[in-house]
């Protein structure tokens, strides 16, 4: 009765090898087989509860993991010691960050240098956006896609034997990998160490606020002033760190401040968009908004008229990210979220 | 998937900060799957362990290359297969070995995950009658996909064997799996 197809298709939708087009079309062929997809879908819970999750209190492995210790230290005597009870304190520190996302604390740092007394020297480049945005390649070869009203100050001898810059006003950057030239970033007092990564740093003078969002690889973040502070970011995580004039060295004892805060990236899932760099494709962008809003972005965006003709379909939520698509791709790519129809005519679009 | 990306950042920082605690994290990630996988070959746990930490000296020796690696499933289970193979014809006589000779084990779950609300333990039992019951490759295959979270491109490259093949040996064992749980259920 159902054919091969049917568990052809069911198999890659477990390994999540079937494409968006064979998810669609499994969903057609279920349609004559209830009984089937209940069967398939039991099935499916079994596969999907087949990885446990790999947990570090599993004395099984931990048990392993002492006797894998020793097997390094003597196979390679050195290389592998013990440092780890700094680290660990880290990564802890890290995983709750990550996890419970609100504002955390606070870190006592002194205050923020005079003026000037980290100007770069005459030799140093400056890059400058003025009031468009402006992409360029480092000497290194990596990317940085400035702002409106910023500017980025390569050291001398950047991407030779250094690969440090100062910023101000807001620059993405996709570093290429060298791990023999940290590629560091100083706005204000705080320096961001980057490991080979896509981050973004926005640090406008007037906002008093430096904000690092890391979308892949790793960052490391330190205050000059305040050594205490060290901050790994993981990818979509972003931390705020306040940057206040007024805590100028009045309290050698520490007193006044440096709040930060760390909160996750809200990532639109298919795409893996960020709100915090849309700023550097010109996209078409919504998240979880009432179809009623999205048509409007969508009027404007392919400059056609859209009519709801569905009271309940208005508030339906949807989230997508459109560049290129067609208004007819775009429409379809919803129709995933929730199943509606559509039909075009001319420069009209009625949504049932 | 969130998983990669992970593994990936834990690559990161062993590769350019030598970070012995996201190598620790990595193992754990790791251990299990591989141990499993390297017992189907060796059928011996403690021989098998000692493959895994074999793969994982030579991963912490060659850390500084590890970025070059393009997808670390295929690399992390093809280095334990070679060591494994390696350690099993060192044992037996020196023979050829076929993917067909592989068994891996169910895996022994923790109760905790959400799915297993749904699953009770009896419906469990008998998903892996059915899964024992199939015939070696498939078997193999469809563990690979279920217990280690793989995909049919780096099934294939692990087994040396094509995706097509990968493909249909997955149609092929949810069909019998299904219908053979269907059948039980419906007799019931």
């Amino acid at each position: 009765m159902s054919s091969f197809r049917i568990w052809q298709l069911s198999a890659r939708k477990l390994t999540q090898d079937a494409t968006l087009e064979e998810l669609q079309e499994l969903e057609q062929l279920l349609r004559d087989h209830p009984e089937l997809a209940s069967q398939l879908e039991l099935h499916g819970l079994f596969f999907n509860a087949g990885q446990g999750t790999a947990s570090t209190q599993d004395p099984e492995v931990k048990e392993a993991w002492r006797r894998q210790l020793r097997a390094m230290r003597e196979a390679d005597p050195g290389t592998f010691v013990n440092t780890r009870q700094k680290g660990r304190r880290l990564w802890w520190a890290g995983a709750v960050l990550g996890v419970v996302v609100l504002t955390l604390g606070y870190f006592w740092a002194q205050q923020r240098p005079a003026k000037g007394k980290d100007m770069p020297d005459v030799h140093d480049m400056a890059i400058e956006s003025g009031n468009t945005r402006h992409e360029v390649t480092l000497p290194d070869g990596s990317r940085a896609i400035l702002n409106q009203n910023s500017h980025i100050t390569l050291s001398k001898g950047f991407g030779k034997t250094n690969r440090n810059l100062r910023l101000e006003g807001e620059v993405f950057f996709d570093v290429v990998h060298d791990a023999q030239l940290p590629f560091t970033v100083q706005a204000a007092t705080i320096q961001v160490k980057v490991l080979g990564t896509a981050f973004n740093v926005r640090a406008y003078e007037d906002e008093h606020l430096v904000q690092t969002a890391l979308i892949r690889g790793a960052v490391e973040i330190t205050d000059k002033i305040n050594k205490k502070l060290r901050i790994r970011l993981k990818p979509n995580e972003k931390v705020s760190i306040q940057i206040n004039d007024a805590n100028s060295r009045s309290d050698p004892a520490g007193d006044t401040g440096i709040l930060f805060k760390m909160e996750p990236l809200h990532k639109e899932e298919a795409t893996g968009m960020i709100p915090e760099t849309a700023w550097i494709q010109d996209k078409l962008m919504f998240n979880s908004e009432p179809l009623a809003e999205v048509a409007k972005k969508l009027e404007k965006w392919y400059k056609v008229s859209i009519l709801i003709d569905n009271e309940r379909l208005k508030e339906e939520r949807f989230t997508g990210v459109f560049e290129k698509e067609t208004i007819g791709e775009a429409l379809t790519a919803l129709q995933v979220t929730y199943p509606f129809q559509y039909r075009i005519t001319g420069k009209t679009v009625i949504i049932q | 998937m969130e998983h990669d990306i992970n593994i990936q950042i834990l690559l990161e920082q062993i590769a350019v900060l030598d970070d012995k605690v996201a190598f620790e994290r990595l193992f754990y990630a790791y251990f299990k799957k591989l141990h499993r996988f390297a017992d189907a070959i060796v059928k011996d746990r403690h021989a098998a362990e000692e493959v895994v930490s074999d793969v994982f000296i030579n991963l912490w020796k060659n850390r500084s290359r590890l970025l070059e690696i393009e997808n670390l499933n295929n690399y992390i289970y093809i280095a334990t297969k070679n060591i494994a193979i390696r350690r099993r014809t060192k044992l037996s006589a020196a023979r050829q070995f076929g993917i067909e000779e592989i068994t891996i084990e169910p895996a022994v779950l923790e109760s905790s995950s959400p799915e297993q609300i749904f699953l009770n333990k009896e419906l469990v039992r008998r998903y892996e009658a059915v899964v024992d019951a199939l015939p070696a490759r498939c078997q193999t295959i469809y563990r690979l996909a279920r217990q280690d979270g793989l995909r049919y491109k780096e099934i294939a490259a692990i087994l040396n064997i094509s995706v097509k093949t990968i493909d249909a040996q997955m149609a092929i064992a949810l069909k019998k799996i299904t219908q053979a749980v269907r059948f039980v259920t419906d007799v019931k």
